[in-house]
């Protein structure tokens, strides 16, 4: 596969014969706290009904691949974004049959998937689509700011979540870092 | 005496010791993403039950994948055009300049060219290259980023990712007890993390396939 940019590692003929200590490496006591209300969203959704098959069958009808990188998040490929967008997180111009969709997903996931149950639980915006920011409403929230994303919601219900911190680390952060270090040396 | 300290140490160790290390860089984490303790004497792969010799690994297997198969990706929405190469009855994978081996059930199972940031961020966490991957660690991976973005409308959130899967270092066994083979490819698991202490069943359930046979060829 292409590494542009230099984004992956490059391959080396490396055996890891070791576990490394930071493949067990978790958040540490003191800010689990600060994921409840993620915790919680996951909650919801487990309590939906989603499972890891109905989340790929809806990533197959979709036609997107979740690990690559796209112009748009997969809640915003809804109505009034640029068709050029759309497009470039699109795989292909049609959708799969639901019977490719389900056999698919049976090769990814254990059980018995069927071509029925393909996009059982549409993402967002999709309609029918599971509405997390009303149920956050519900706990007392007046409706003052539909714009304003599910997180932002669930956190004003169980305080602040530096989402910053938590923007997964790439190996260019590293770099950046050395530079302003070597920079606030001079 | 000598018995019982072994015993103890093997005991707290958290991997077997190998013939010959091949050491992985560890990334720099932020500060707030540790190990902790208690995680870590409750992890499965902490508590080996006895102590695994490792010896030399196979061969890697010759790719079946030829031009053709990559136009079938590509035809099934799985591949974008021209993001790779074929090199069908290769021993060993020798990726030209710029390129890196990559198998077609990563991308049955949700990888693309080019990697997402989530994805960049796992080979960075781990400290691995793109075929240390499973199959099932790629599929974990997606449906993570795709719960996140499709479902919670917001990028996969690192910290919760660290709460929630742990790396386990997969190799394979040789017919003798306690002696494993290491693997070129697909050693890297991602698991959820299951034991007393890590808060099981926070997440979505992901029963996941085990029906993965020369997946790397």
């Amino acid at each position: 596969m292409r590494n542009d940019d230099g984004l992956l590692l490059a391959y080396t003929d490396h055996l890891i014969m070791e576990h490394p200590e930071n493949w067990t490496y978790g958040v540490v006591q003191v800010h689990r706290s600060r994921l409840d209300p993620l915790l919680d969203a996951l909650k919801k959704l487990r309590e939906e009904g989603l499972s890891a098959a109905l989340v790929l069958s809806a990533v197959h009808h979709r036609r997107i691949l979740p690990l690559m990188s796209r112009p748009l998040r997969m809640d915003e490929m809804g109505p009034g974004v640029s068709s050029r967008d759309l497009e470039a997180c699109r795989m292909s111009n049609e959708a799969p049959a639901d019977d490719e969709v389900a056999a698919r997903v049976g090769a990814a996931v254990a059980g018995d998937f069927q071509p029925e149950h393909v996009n059982g639980f549409p993402m967002r915006p999709d309609v029918g689509s599971i509405d997390l920011v009303s149920s956050f409403l519900a706990y007392g929230f007046d409706s003052g700011f539909p714009s304003i994303p599910f997180l932002s919601l669930s956190l004003l219900s169980q305080g602040p979540i530096d989402v910053r911190s938590s923007r997964p680390p790439v190996k260019e952060d590293g770099v950046d870092r050395d530079k302003r270090h070597q920079s606030a040396e001079k | 005496m000598v018995v019982a300290v072994y015993k103890y140490l093997m005991a707290r160790l958290p991997f077997s010791l190998p013939l010959s290390a091949s050491i992985v860089a560890s990334a720099p984490l932020p500060s707030h993403t540790r190990a902790h303790p208690q995680v870590a004497a409750n992890s499965p792969s902490f508590h080996p039950k006895m102590p695994v010799r490792l010896v030399s690994a196979d061969d890697w297997r010759p790719s079946s994948m030829t031009e053709r198969r990559l136009l079938e990706l590509e035809w099934e929405g799985l591949l974008r055009h021209r993001t790779s190469l074929s090199s069908p009855d290769h021993r060993e994978p020798k990726p030209p300049k710029g390129y890196v081996v990559s198998f077609a059930k990563f991308h049955r199972h949700g990888l693309g060219a080019p990697p997402s940031h989530f994805m960049r961020a796992l080979c960075h966490h781990y400290g691995v290259e793109l075929q240390h991957f499973s199959p099932n660690a790629i599929t974990v991976a997606a449906v993570f980023a795709a719960v996140y973005e499709g479902y919670l409308g917001m990028m996969p959130h690192w910290d919760l990712w660290l709460h929630l899967y742990r790396g386990e270092l997969f190799n394979v066994p040789t017919g003798t007890a306690g002696v494993r083979k290491p693997v070129w490819a697909g050693c890297l698991n991602l698991v959820l993390k299951t034991g007393k202490t890590e808060r099981p069943r926070e997440y979505i359930p992901v029963g996941l396939s085990s029906n993965h046979a020369r997946w790397d060829s």
